[in-house]
Parts: C-alpha cells; sequence; structure tokens
C-alpha cells in the first residue's frame, strides 16, 4: 500500500533513483513503469496489471516526462481526469527545466515539479526531501474521496 | 417765281428758327451729349455745346477755331469726310470712328448727323455718343472668351459641358480624344447617349429627374469614379467632378473627366504586388517559425537528452567512490573525481548554453526597471552563495532602464556573477553600478569591480560565446556569461563593451537602445 510508483525510461535513472531511496531509508516498494502506457495499466489495473486490485494506489506517483508511447504529460492528464486518482500526488522529476514544461506541468495538476540535477549528491538530496515530504508528511487524501 | 421762292421760304425758316431760338439752344446746349454744328463747306465748327466742351477738353473758342476733321485720330485723317452738300436731309449714322481729346485721348465714338441750314450756311449737325467704355468692357469680354476657350482646348482633362436637360453643349478637344467624337457631332445631344455606359444610363437619367423634382443629387461637388464609354463602345474608368455653372435663365453643369485607367492599371498592380509581398512574408515567416521551433525543439532535446548521460556518469562514479572507496587507490579516487567534475561542468556549459538560447527567443516587453535593486536582490543571492566573499556594493540612486524584467535580471545575474567571481581574491572588493549621458543622449549603464581585470587586447572577445581570459583552475566559468549579457544588449538593440586593465578591475558598460543619430544625421 506504500509504494511508490516511478515512471521513467532511463534504466541508469531508475538505477540512480533506487540508490538514492535506499541511501535515504526510504524503504517503500518501489514499482518502476518504463513508459507512459505502462504506468497507466497499473494505476487503473488493466493490461499485464489486469489482476492487481484497482483500489490500491501508490503514496507518490514519479513521474518523468519525457516518455515513450504515452509521454508524462498525458499520463498526468490522465490521472487528473479520474475521479479514482484525481487527488493523487505526482511530482514530475525531469531534467528539462523548459518555462513549458513547468507550467503545463503545475496547469495539469502537478503537485511538485523537481528538475533531476547532474550531480548526483543534489539528486539523492532531491529524492531524499521527495520522500520525506511525500511519505511522511503529507497526509494523503482519502481514496474515497469521489464525486 | 422761281426767283422768289427760296427767299420765301429762307424767311420762313429764319422766322421760325427766331421763335424756337431758345427752345432749339436748350435742346442743343443743354443736351448732355456732346453735339455740334458745323460749315458743310469749310467743315469750320460753327457752334458747340457744353457736353462736348466737357466731353473733349477744348474750349468753345477753340472748337470754332478748329475744322470737325482736326478731332479725327490720324488712323480717321485720311478718311474722307462725308459729303453731305447734296445728301437730301435725313439722319445718318457713322459707327466706329475715333476722336482725339485735346490731352490726346482716343475715344470711340458712334455719330448721328444731319444736315440742315444754320445762320444761312449750309451745316451739320452732330450729336456724338462715347462708345469708348462699351467698347473696352466688350473687348474685355472678348479676351475673357478668348482665354476661356484656350483653356478649354489646352485641358488635358476632358471638359463636358451640358444643359439643364442633359443636352451636350460643350465638348473640349481632350474629350474629343478620349471618347472618340467630334464636338460638331455631339452638339445638342444627351450627354447620357454618348459617353455613359448602356448599364448606367437609366441611372443617370433617374438622378437628373431626381435632382430637377427635388434639388437632390449626389454628383454635384464631389469627386467620382465611374465607368465611361467610347464612341468605340470600348469602357474605360473615369474620375468626375461636376460643377453647377448659374447661367442666364438656366443652368448649366460642366464635369470635368480624366481617363484613371493608367492609375487604377497601378493601382491593380501595386495591388498584386502587395498581395505577393504579403504572401511572401508569410512564407518567409511559416519558414523562419519553421526554423524557430527547430531550434526549440533541439534545444529541449538538449536539455533533456544530454543531461541524462552525464547524471549517469556522475551518478554511478559517485556510487563507485562510495561502495569501493575503502580498496580504491587515491590515485584512482582521484581519476574519479576529475570524472565527475568534468560531467558537472559540462552541465553547467548545458545549462548556460541553454540560457544564451533562451535569451534569444520569446517575447520582449518593455517596461522601467530599477537596476539597483535588481542588483541588490542579485547581490544579496550571490553573497549568499559565495561563502564569505562580500564585496562593498555601491549603487547610484534611480538607475531605471526601459527594458525586458526577465532578460535584465538574467544580464545583471551574468554581470554581477562575474564581478564576484573577479574580486574574489581580494577583502577590499568594490563593486560599482550606475548609469552615465552618452554623447548621443543615450543612456550608459556601467558595472565596475575592482578586481583582476583583463589584458584590453583581448577586451573584444569577452563577449564570444567560449571565450575565457582566465585559467578555468583560477576563476570557474563556461565563457557563456558575456555572450548572453551581449545578446540580451542587443535584444534590446543597444551595445555593450568592456575596459579594463590587468589587476586593474573591469568595467563593463552597455546601452539598451538603438544609438541616436547626431545632428539629424540623414538617412
Amino acid at each position: 500500500m506504500n509504494e511508490i510508483l516511478l515512471v521513467e525510461d532511463n534504466p541508469d535513472d531508475v538505477e540512480l533513483t533506487l540508490r538514492a531511496f535506499r541511501k535515504s531509508n526510504v524503504a517503500n516498494e518501489v514499482i518502476v513503469a518504463r513508459d507512459g502506457a505502462e504506468a497507466l495499466e497499473y494505476l487503473f489495473a488493466t493490461g499485464q496489471y489486469a489482476g492487481r486490485d484497482p483500489d490500491a494506489l501508490p503514496q507518490v506517483v514519479l513521474l518523468d516526462l519525457n516518455l515513450p508511447r504515452v509521454d508524462g504529460l498525458e499520463v498526468l492528464q490522465r490521472v487528473r481526469a479520474h475521479p479514482k486518482t484525481k487527488l493523487l500526488p505526482v511530482v514530475i522529476l525531469t531534467s528539462s527545466t523548459e518555462e513549458r514544461d513547468l507550467l503545463s506541468g503545475y496547469s495539469l495538476g502537478a503537485n511538485s515539479y523537481v528538475r533531476k540535477p547532474v550531480d548526483f549528491e543534489q539528486f539523492a538530496d532531491s529524492v531524499k526531501q521527495l520522500g520525506l515530504y511525500w511519505l511522511l508528511l503529507n497526509h494523503r487524501a482519502p481514496t474515497t474521496a469521489q464525486d | 417765281m422761281l426767283g422768289r421762292a427760296p427767299r420765301i421760304e429762307r424767311a420762313r425758316v429764319i422766322r421760325a428758327a427766331a421763335q424756337e431760338d431758345e427752345s432749339f439752344r436748350l435742346l442743343f446746349a443743354a443736351n448732355p451729349l456732346p453735339m455740334w454744328l458745323y460749315d458743310s463747306e469749310s467743315l469750320q465748327f460753327l457752334e458747340v455745346n457744353d457736353a462736348a466742351v466737357a466731353h473733349y477738353g477744348y474750349t468753345r473758342d477753340e472748337f470754332l477755331q478748329k475744322r470737325v476733321t482736326d478731332l479725327h485720330s490720324s488712323e480717321d485723317a485720311e478718311r474722307p469726310v462725308h459729303d453731305l452738300r447734296r445728301a437730301p436731309p435725313r439722319l445718318r449714322r457713322w459707327t466706329n470712328m475715333r476722336h482725339r481729346t485735346r490731352d490726346a485721348r482716343l475715344l470711340d465714338v458712334e455719330i448721328a448727323a444731319h444736315n440742315l441750314e444754320f445762320r444761312g450756311r449750309a451745316a451739320v449737325l452732330v450729336v456724338v455718343h462715347d462708345v469708348t467704355e462699351r467698347k473696352r468692357t466688350e473687348a474685355a469680354l472678348r479676351h475673357s472668351d478668348a482665354r476661356h476657350r484656350a483653356i478649354l482646348e489646352a485641358a488635358l482633362d476632358c471638359i463636358v459641358t451640358m444643359d439643364g436637360d442633359g443636352r451636350v453643349i460643350e465638348f473640349n478637344p481632350a474629350a474629343e480624344r478620349t471618347f472618340g467624337y467630334r464636338k460638331r457631332d455631339v452638339f445638342g445631344r444627351p450627354l447620357a447617349d454618348l459617353i455613359i455606359p448602356p448599364a448606367l444610363r437609366q441611372a443617370h437619367r433617374d438622378g437628373l429627374a431626381r435632382y430637377h423634382a427635388t434639388g437632390t443629387h449626389k454628383v454635384l461637388g464631389h469627386r467620382i469614379e465611374m465607368r465611361a464609354v467610347r464612341s468605340d463602345g470600348s469602357e474605360f474608368p473615369v474620375e468626375l467632378a461636376v460643377t453647377k455653372i448659374p447661367g442666364q435663365g438656366e443652368e448649366l453643369y460642366t464635369g470635368y473627366l480624366r481617363d484613371i485607367s493608367e492609375r487604377k492599371q497601378s493601382e491593380d498592380a501595386l495591388r498584386t504586388l502587395n498581395a505577393e509581398l504579403e504572401l511572401r512574408v508569410s512564407q518567409r515567416t511559416a519558414e523562419l517559425q519553421a526554423a524557430v521551433d527547430e531550434l526549440e525543439a533541439f534545444s529541449y532535446s538538449v536539455s533533456h537528452d544530454l543531461r541524462a548521460p552525464l547524471r549517469t556518469i556522475d551518478g554511478f562514479s559517485q556510487a563507485l567512490v562510495e561502495d569501493a572507496g575503502p580498496v580504491l587507490s587515491t590515485e584512482t579516487r582521484t581519476h574519479l573525481n576529475r570524472i565527475r567534475h568534468a560531467t558537472q561542468r559540462m552541465g553547467q556549459l548545458i545549462d548556460d548554453l541553454l540560457q544564451l538560447s533562451k535569451v534569444s527567443r520569446g517575447e520582449m516587453t518593455r517596461e522601467a526597471v530599477d537596476l539597483g535593486e535588481l542588483a541588490v536582490r542579485i547581490a544579496n543571492e550571490l553573497n549568499r552563495r559565495s561563502g564569505g566573499h562580500s564585496p562593498a556594493m555601491t549603487v547610484a540612486p534611480s538607475v531605471v532602464a526601459m527594458g525586458d524584467p526577465r532578460l535584465l535580471r538574467v544580464l545583471f545575474e551574468n554581470l554581477l556573477d562575474n564581478a564576484w567571481k573577479f574580486t574574489s581574491r581580494r577583502s577590499d572588493a568594490q563593486i560599482e553600478i550606475g548609469s552615465v549621458g552618452g554623447p548621443d543622449g543615450s543612456t550608459i549603464f556601467f558595472v565596475r569591480d575592482n578586481g583582476v581585470g583583463f589584458d584590453p587586447t583581448y577586451a573584444a572577445k569577452l563577449f564570444a560565446p567560449f571565450q575565457r581570459l582566465h585559467a578555468v583552475s583560477d576563476f570557474p566559468g563556461t565563457g557563456i556569461g558575456l555572450a548572453t549579457v551581449r545578446r540580451i544588449v542587443h535584444r534590446h538593440g543597444g551595445q555593450v563593451w568592456a575596459e579594463g586593465t590587468p589587476g586593474g578591475g573591469a568595467c563593463v558598460s552597455f546601452t539598451l537602445e538603438p544609438a541616436r543619430a547626431r545632428g539629424g544625421a540623414s538617412r
């Protein structure tokens, strides 16, 4: 129930992110989706995740923007459009600092926007803060809040 | 019988004259027209009236010394005097005569003359009608007519006059040339049937009828454009102005028409040209937009894809140091640190390049920006980051520029970052921000420091991307900061330059508006 969904197509970034979580003592299970389509299948329990409990949602979604098949902004749009997932915490985690990405990310309802720095220590720091904030400090909205 | 009869006759005349002497004198002397009597034989004046004296300037005595031919102008001098001696007594008139006055003025006169007997002599009674003024008026009228005619003949525009019924009464040579009619062929014909295209004739007649009925019109006093037709049926565009000319009895209407085919063609050509230009501009704009879009896609891709491998290199180098640290030699650890520094430096280069490309893109606004306040905000940030190095900063009061706030912020971030960097070895570091008036009236802003300065030989190279005048080991940097500054200044239409000496500090100056032409230079 307390897993983190990491949507990231770059295996190096996946590995470094997982390493950063380990270093920060974030013990939550991390589910990795390699593209936007896989992320949506996981969240809505379809496709390869058809057997999953559709009501079980991750604690937080860390979402890269540049993804194969379905890109990050579209994933965010679909997540916000669905009553079940519209309050799910989504953090955009990307190397882009383009204003248009920031703007569309926030206007589509991203909860936070974190730039991946080149410096691994900074990266680890960002991930650590993300973990602390979203996993410990932020009380998730109840999943039953459907209208 | 024969001998007495004249005597009796004469006696009767004299008696009658005596009786009517007073009234005759009154009729003669008080007559407002100049009158005189002269002797048929000698042509000598016998009597003149007061009006003649007043009109000709001679006294009565002077008149009586003269012969009637003395009054004739030199051109009339040779004309034979009309011999009325044997003519039957009746009134005669002569026109076109000219008399000379005492002060040598020439008078145009008409003469009425009657032969009679006066004081027993055959005499001629003359009444003078001075027509000088009338002749002058007539001549003036003739001149005016000639002028009018000359204008009509020489006018480049067609001048067509019609009467109240719309019939042609004037058709000048330009009209003949333009419409292909002779004046004598169109005189008196309805104008509508000649030069107005068939399709418009009814409207013309209706308009004329409406004008006659109600006095309303759409034509008089306006410059209008319409179609006209030539005698061969071909149509062409004309420009037309119609004026009403008040005449005696009826009013006349004169139209001034000009063939504007060529102008219309030019206008059409211009319109076509404009449309083509418009099209070309939009094509170029589309091409430019495509280029800009491509550049943006490139930058976006650079921002994402070039950084990812750097993160991998840096991240796993760090992982290696952390995981295998104890078994690595010092040298190996140094190598790994070099790898990490290089990747971080490359990350910085990518970021700076992206910023350089960002300042060239995007909308620009111009508003008043308080550069002093901006500099202080950035200085506070730099002081926080620079680990204890905090130069004394002097900002002149009210350094305000018109420019894009976002770009000016980037500009000052770069300039102040340099100033902080190059003064970092001085404990008495000073940075001054101010503005001075330029020779052309524009404002020159400057950022001056007392840092390490630079060799002025290379001053021009400072602003090219990747140009560095110091070793990275001495002062870190990517060499893109001043290139970014220059691009921002250029986007505002200004100029930027740097002055400095090694060890003597540096001063970067810039303007934010195009140079003004001095003394109203021509261009």
